[in-house]
């Protein structure tokens, strides 16, 4: 009995990865984001950083598609293809950046929550509360204000909008896993509450981390792309999804091509990962699919 | 709703604080001389600690002198009065578009589960988290103004003029309440009360429509309301790409400017505006459901923990911006 | 058996199955059960045994995407609901419409979980009143006379008609039910667990009303329940089920004297003796099995104290021990009817 018990706690996992392979269109999300992370990090074997995607070259501006420029050449004379393989970088780079700033502090700070309880939870909470009455761009805005416009930076300010989410994932199931019966059981026997707490919270707030991990990224990537595009985020020359927008905006008349570009570039990334997301949440949670 | 706004206005006063470089050198050029400046900063009142400038800004504000600008000198309200109308309309209209699309499609996929209408519903609805909305708009723009030449490019203030930043905005907020429209009704719809129902003789119609419907619209009611802080949020970029003279325009361009009571006058108007339309929200919510309707007249605590635990559990897990 | 016309409800050979992406269930067995007009039959067993399955069945209420009957027919006072022949096609069957006729007029459903089974954005009131409005012609206010009436009946004061279902204790909103179920005077009453999520002392007021009324209009009942105490309370005769099939079936002394089936004997085994207070409870050991993945042989082989290597491989058939009793144990095929246990 306890052996099967144990057998079955073990292929968990397993099996969640089997439920999300039959999900054709989340691994369809997972190919998509494979190849743009692939791209991401091989483009230095077709182009220059520097040269290619940076560098001012007017005589070579607004070129239409060739055989040279795919997708044809920017309002400074930058190879298209070129800036968006680039810009993934930046836009990855960004999303991962803030959605783990987000988890870890926003992950402790639920832990702290929900074990304490008490005054300590109401104060925090109450702090997640406004936090989340600010909407997040605009909090995102106006740090950016106070610091320079890097990597680093932005992703601090993007994250910190993100942080009451997970403080409210992580409390939730701290309170849940606190209030469950086998807790009591395992008290009553003389096991050290604080370990398994641990364990449990870590074992039960593991799905909906992770579901939301992914959501985040995605959103987060929307949201610097937003900070880029009106000129509070990631700065030209280094080549953005947003920025390249901001760019482009001025020629859509004659050259719409070079809005599509970046912008199906965003499209392709953020839903891919709201629907590899959504997969995971699927395959977690199977009574939820209907 | 006022401590909330308290706190946003600390945390921004708090932000523009701490934003390095002076903002009245910036001001005034380079050519101004270092009197000048001091001169400038003094009556200003820069020069205070913090705590004194913060405090004397919530003075002011109880009056409702929401300051002076340091770019225009033209008191702050009277620009934000300019500005606040347009973004009113426009987040407003936005809401009221992706409510009134959103909810018959949520229920139409949830009908229709797993048939070629909700495939197409979810893939509109995933289209719509995922793409930002300053794209959108410009996309959109290009084809209906620039293409089709149907309408206006320009925003002038007409009503056509704000079709395009409406839908656009709406579309964005749209995809949350499909989704959160479809598993609330799928969920209603595999409750116990809907098979009392149809135990008890009620069609499937009926079941769905008159039993079902107004069960399910309440997380779409709560996800229309926490959206639309997202909603003021994205308006920044929606003003942006459509040059309309809003709030989040506003607040943009001075903040490159360093015009602090500009910048937390905006900030004041967008978290009061979130609060009234989450009260909003509650009572539309206690009107729709009988429940919540009891906990208000009855008045007690429980009103507060049960409208939080409605919010953690409505919440829709997709967020934009 | 034979044909017989006085039969309220007859289920015959009845195969229900579930089935998700990973695995297909077979909740329901092939079971045969029948209700005579005006009796009332329990059918006792545990979790997930498959009774409420049944349930659902008769009224065509199984969760629509996952929920199949593959075989078997079910008779409804001589009118089919299902038939299927032997490949498991449907030869004749109820269309919704016909279907949403029966339903609440002429079988009405007694849900598991009050709490959850009303409503909450409809008064109690409307909840009644819409039940009479779809099977009787008749105006909303003779409607909501009735669901006045039904309220008094099951002990509410009218005058509470227009609260909301959260303003109802359990026992009340179950209550609630009830009156919900018999608004329209249906011929069969079908109860499932109707007082398993109540309080003991609620649960012996639920009960007593359920019997006056079923005095009173004469109405067949079939009482889904893991108590053997209400069996004994409320019923005329019993059907025990174990793992989706019926093993044992009889009239009360059939089954409370002359228990033959080893799962039965289990059953009263795990029973506290108020009698005998010294004596230790006998629990069944080990699990009812994986409904997923049923034993070649008898279901209940495993826990049996009695298991032959027979039971392992082969069914056992359905052996008649009188007029009134069968059981489906290899124990007693040689024909004896002695207590073997």
């Amino acid at each position: 009995m306890q052996e099967h018990i144990k057998k079955k706690k073990e292929s968990q996992a397993r099996q969640i990865w089997r439920r999300f392979k039959k999900n054709k269109i989340a691994m369809a999300a997972l190919v998509v984001l494979a190849i743009i992370v692939l791209a991401a990090l091989t483009a230095d074997l077709f182009w220059d950083y520097q040269a290619d995607a940076c560098d001012i070259n007017i005589p070579m501006r607004l070129q239409k598609p060739s055989k040279e420029h795919w997708l044809g050449t920017d309002e400074m004379g930058r190879d298209m293809l070129c800036r968006i393989v680039y810009g993934a970088r930046a836009s990855l780079t960004v999303g991962i950046f803030a959605t783990t700033f987000a988890l870890i502090i926003g992950g402790a700070l639920g832990a702290v929550c929900g074990y304490y309880g008490g005054r300590l939870d109401n104060i925090i909470m109450r702090c997640t509360d406004v936090l989340l009455s600010i909407p997040g761009l605009l909090l995102a805005i106006a740090i950016m204000s106070a610091f320079k416009p890097n990597i680093f930076y932005i992703s601090l300010a993007l994250g910190i909008s993100y942080i009451s989410k997970f403080t409210r994932i992580v409390r939730s199931a701290v309170l849940t896993v606190r209030e469950q019966e086998f807790i009591e059981a395992a008290r009553a026997i003389g096991a050290k509450d604080r370990t398994i707490i641990f364990k449990h919270v870590l074992m039960n707030c593991m799905a909906p981390i992770f579901v939301q991990y992914a959501l985040a990224i995605g959103s987060r990537i929307l949201s610097v792309s937003t900070l880029s595009y009106i000129g509070m985020g990631i700065q030209s020359p280094t080549p953005d999804w947003g920025n390249m927008l901001s760019g482009a905006r001025a020629f859509i008349v004659g050259r719409p091509y070079l809005v599509l570009g970046p912008g199906i570039a965003l499209l392709l990334t953020i839903s891919a990962f709201n629907l590899i997301g959504d997969g995971l949440r699927d395959a977690m949670d199977p009574r939820l699919k209907k | 709703m006022i401590p909330v706004t308290i706190a946003v206005i600390f945390i921004v006063f708090l932000i523009m604080h701490l934003t390095p470089g002076d903002p009245v050198a910036l001001l005034l050029g380079a050519d101004a001389t270092p009197e000048l400046i001091a001169e400038t900063r003094e009556a200003l009142g820069i020069n205070d600690p913090f705590f004194v400038q913060f405090g004397r800004y919530l003075l002011n504000l109880c009056k409702g002198d929401f300051g002076i600008s340091w770019y225009t000198g033209n008191p702050v309200s009277e620009r934000l009065f300019s500005a606040i109308p347009y973004t009113v309309k426009l987040s407003l209209g936005a809401m009221l578009v992706a409510i009134l699309i959103s909810v018959p499609l949520g229920v139409i996929a949830s009908v229709k589960r797993n048939t070629i209408a909700d495939y197409v519903i979810s893939v509109f609805a995933m289209i719509g988290v995922s793409a930002p909305t300053f794209w959108v708009g410009i996309m959109l723009m290009l084809l209906f103004s620039l293409n089709l030449r149907l309408l206006p490019s320009a925003f002038d203030g007409s009503f056509a003029s704000y079709i395009l930043p409406t839908v656009t905005q709406g579309f964005n907020m749209l995809a949350s309440i499909v989704r959160t429209q479809r598993s609330s009704m799928l969920e209603v719809l595999s409750s116990d009360y809907i098979r009392t129902a149809r135990a008890k003789g009620v069609s499937n119609f009926s079941a769905t429509y008159k039993h079902a419907l107004r069960n399910a619209v309440l997380p779409s009611i709560t996800v229309a309301g926490l959206d639309f802080s997202l909603l003021v949020g994205g308006s920044v970029a929606i003003e942006t790409v459509f040059a309309i003279p809003g709030v989040g325009r506003l607040m943009i361009d001075n903040i490159k400017l360093h015009d602090t009571p500009t910048v937390i006058g905006c900030m004041v108007f967008v978290s009061v505006m979130v609060s009234i339309i989450n009260l909003l929200v509650d009572i539309l919510y206690g009107l729709v459901d009988p429940r919540i309707k009891a906990q208000y007249l009855r008045e007690n605590k429980n009103a507060g923990t049960h409208k939080k635990e409605k919010r953690e559990s409505g919440a829709s897990d997709l967020e934009t911006v | 058996m034979g044909i017989n016309t006085n039969l309220m409800l007859e289920i015959k050979d009845l195969v229900v199955e579930y089935r998700t992406e990973d695995e297909i269930v077979q909740a329901v067995n092939d079971i045969t059960l029948w209700i005579e007009k005006g009796k009332s039959l329990g059918l006792v067993g545990e979790t997930g045994a498959g009774k409420t399955t049944t349930a659902l069945s008769i009224l065509n209420l199984l969760p629509e995407t996952t929920g199949f009957i593959k075989h078997g027919t079910i008779t409804l006072d001589g009118d089919p609901i299902i038939r299927m022949d032997e490949k498991g096609n449907s030869v004749a069957a109820m269309d919704d419409s016909d279907m949403q006729k029966v339903r609440g007029k002429k079988v009405a459903m007694i849900f598991q979980d009050p709490m959850t089974a009303l409503n909450p954005i409809f008064t109690v009131g409307y909840q009644i009143a819409e039940s009479v409005k779809l099977h009787q012609k008749c105006s909303s206010q003779e409607a909501e006379k009735r669901a006045e009436e039904m309220l008094e009946l099951v002990g509410i004061p009218a005058g509470r008609k227009d609260d909301y279902p959260h303003q109802f204790s359990g026992g009340m909103k179950q209550r609630v039910v009830i009156a919900m179920a018999l608004a329209c005077n249906p011929s069969l009453l079908i109860a499932d667990e109707p007082t398993t999520a109540l309080d003991v002392t609620v649960q012996a007021q639920v009960l007593e009303m359920i019997k006056d009324l079923r005095e009173k209009f004469g109405t067949s009942v079939l009482m889904i329940t893991h108590d053997l105490g209400i069996i004994a309370e409320m019923c005329d005769e019993v059907s025990v089920m174990y793992a989706g099939s019926i093993v044992e079936h009889g009239n009360l002394e059939d089954i409370f004297d002359k228990t033959r089936h080893p799962y039965t004997q289990g059953l009263f085994n795990s029973l506290p003796n108020i009698n005998n207070r010294m004596s230790r409870l006998k629990p069944i050991r080990g699990l009812t099995p994986d409904p997923a993945n049923l034993p070649m042989g008898c279901a209940f082989a495993d826990r049996c104290d009695y298991v032959t290597e027979r039971c392992r491989f082969e069914k056992p058939v359905k052996k008649w021990l009188s007029d009134s009793h069968f059981v489906a144990c290899h124990l007693y095929e040689d024909g004896k009817d002695e207590s073997k246990l």
